[in-house]
């Protein structure tokens, strides 16, 4: 049962037995049977989660930039001696019983053996298919995920299983004359895949997979409209796919608003609407911060800077309208506050904006996508929770992207920000048990 | 969880992980100590590989052969997306290694060293061929260096073919002198 189901079940029951529409002693066995609350995510488990999604963009940008001061002996040593010491860490944070934490180890250890064949490819001049690569990385992460009964693993295995079916498209239809980007027998292997790691999430009880498992569809939709015979450009690719996917979002968005305009909850359907708000705005911030990551503004800045004051503006109104007598005011006012800040400082401050300009905006970028799931864990709105998660492994894609050039920046950037939400998180653990205590 | 399964899953696939690692480094080892030298003629240009940093791509003179100058033993069409097998029979008067033959198939005993390509097209007079070792990686500076070379130098890439037709770049030539000599360790 879920912490949602269980917390409304007990208020239910408390609610009852104050209202004496049951006694005391049906209440108590009431109680007995829903048994103690599960331990759910809380925002202690996202911040170590993110940190270590930011350590492994670390480890990313940094193996990617030049280190050729090293031997070959030691670089091995340095990769191998890394991935061994990953492992141990989540057999260490297994025996002490930190569930996420041995989670976060295992999905570090799974990236860095990716970064060790790409690395160990580039150290000794391997040749071959970048899919073929994507595949050996898969592989070794569906068997660690079967493994060690892993929900992070399988989910990152299936995010790998994507990863490679676009490569797998991209590079068939370079090569041969076919309109869809798949081979049958590739078809097949990823649907053998999506099968395989289901299988492993229900086994580690993940609920994250299941949220991925539509986008599988997706993934076959986007290659197969989107590639031509004979010649693919891969960045039409993979901006068409990001363009689709923005437009079902959209959709599902619209669709979400136009079913609870009529919702008897008024309450409920504003809470909805102010965290799809709150969505669009930190989304819109994104898109800013991409055309100044690129250096000068390209045509479209001055959009996306109305999009952003008008959706600001709507924002603040329905914190206004919407929250005026709760809490949750502030947090979208901050958030407000900072999406103007960071559209004065497009307009008025930056023309060409340099290294420190491309920090700052990545940095609030980040900052905001973090605050926005604090709220929506602080008030309970999944729909932004999920959004925000998904959002925050998108901003720190979309950093790497824009700064490879300036790799070691880049790694340093992501070391920084990986090893501040977990020390954030140790630190919220540590004071959540004191305050318990 | 029991313990006995965080010890014994998190200890497997760590093996395993670092053994497909150490796996791949040995296999490369055994090919390059095993193979047969040639040298290439080539030029560079250098892109970057989203995963595995900056490279140099080869532009490989075999990778346009005239038709004129090659035997094909074999049923080759104009389009044939399969592997062939390049004999390198002849060298140039720069010492680098020039295909005397094509095969459809791997011949049980050649007499020269043999190179896969993984595709083969027919334009125009010349034979168009795909090897899959089409990239010398290199860090940044050094990537930017070879791009820089200029055409009437004589580059040169040192391969470890293996008796399948695999090949292993293995080094790089400039004028005829060993400029980057990969150690395998």
């Amino acid at each position: 049962m879920s912490q949602r189901k269980h917390s409304a079940l007990s208020a239910a029951i408390a609610d009852w037995s104050a209202r004496h529409i049951i006694d005391e002693g049906t209440a108590a066995r009431l109680r007995d049977d829903l048994g103690p609350a599960p331990k759910g995510w809380s925002f202690g488990n996202f911040l170590i989660v993110a940190g270590v999604l930011a350590l492994i963009a670390a480890v990313f940008s940094f193996v990617s930039a030049n280190w050729d001061e090293m031997s070959k002996l030691s670089r091995l040593i340095l990769l191998m001696g890394t991935l061994i010491a990953l492992w141990g860490g989540a057999i260490w944070s297994g025996l002490r019983g930190h569930t996420y934490w041995r989670e976060g180890f295992i999905l570090l250890a799974c990236a860095m053996f990716g970064a060790n064949i790409m690395l160990v490819a580039q150290i000794y001049h391997m040749q071959g298919l970048a899919e073929d690569a994507v595949f050996l990385w898969l592989i070794g992460t569906v068997i660690a995920g079967a493994l060690t009964r892993s929900s992070f693993a399988a989910t990152g295995g299936l995010v790998l299983l994507y990863v490679w079916a676009i490569f797998a498209s991209a590079n068939a239809s370079q090569r041969f004359a076919i309109d869809f980007g798949l081979t049958i027998t590739e078809l097949v292997i990823f649907a053998v895949g999506v099968a395989i790691l289901v299988a492993i999430g229900i086994w580690s009880k993940s609920k994250l997979i299941w949220h991925l498992v539509p986008f599988s569809l997706f993934v076959v939709f986007a290659i197969s409209r989107t590639l031509r015979p004979m010649r693919v450009d891969f960045d039409d690719l993979v901006k068409t796919m990001i363009a689709e996917f923005f437009v079902i979002c959209l959709l599902g968005i619209i669709l979400n608003l136009a079913l609870s305009y009529n919702s008897l909850k008024w309450r409920l359907a504003g809470r909805t609407m102010a965290a799809y708000l709150v969505i669009f705005s930190v989304m819109c911030i994104e898109f800013v911060r991409l055309p100044i990551a690129f250096g000068p503004f390209g045509r479209n800045w001055p959009f996306s800077i109305l999009e952003l004051s008008v959706l600001v503006l709507v924002v603040a109104a329905a914190a206004y309208f919407n929250w005026s007598k709760s809490k949750a005011r502030y947090d979208i006012l901050i958030i407000a506050g900072l999406a103007m800040l960071f559209a004065i400082f497009q307009l008025g401050f930056i023309e060409r904006p340099n290294l420190i300009h491309t920090i700052i905006f990545s940095a609030l970028s980040l900052g905001m996508t973090v605050w926005a799931i604090r709220l929506a864990w602080r008030h309970d709105l999944r729909v932004l929770r999920w959004f925000g998660m998904f959002w925050f492994v998108v901003v720190i894609l979309s950093i790497y992207g824009t700064t490879i050039g300036t790799l070691l920046d880049a790694a340093m950037f992501f070391l920084g920000a990986g090893v501040t939400l977990l020390v954030s998180a140790f630190v919220s653990t540590r004071i959540k048990s004191e305050a318990i205590s | 969880m029991n313990r006995r399964f965080v010890i014994l899953g998190g200890a497997a696939a760590a093996v395993l992980q670092t053994g497909a690692i150490a796996n791949m480094v040995n296999d490369h080892v055994q090919m390059v100590q095993t193979g047969t030298e040639v040298i290439l003629a080539t030029g560079f240009v250098d892109p970057r590989d989203f995963f595995r940093g900056h490279y140099v791509t080869l532009n490989l003179r075999i990778s346009r052969i005239p038709k004129s100058s090659v035997e094909v033993i074999g049923d080759i069409e104009q389009y044939f997306y399969g592997s062939v097998y390049v004999s390198l029979g002849a060298k140039d008067a720069d010492g680098f290694a020039v295909p005397d033959k094509i095969y459809r198939d791997l011949p049980a005993n050649p007499q020269a060293p043999i190179l896969r390509a993984d595709y083969i097209s027919l334009m125009g007079d010349d034979y168009r061929l795909h090897f899959s070792f089409d990239r010398y990686f290199a860090p940044k500076l050094r990537a930017e260096e070879l791009e820089k070379l200029r055409r009437e130098r004589r580059l040169g890439v040192i391969m470890s073919v293996q008796p399948d037709g695999t090949g292993i770049i293995t080094g790089v030539t400039i004028d005829g002198e060993r400029i980057y000599d990969e150690p395998l360790f």
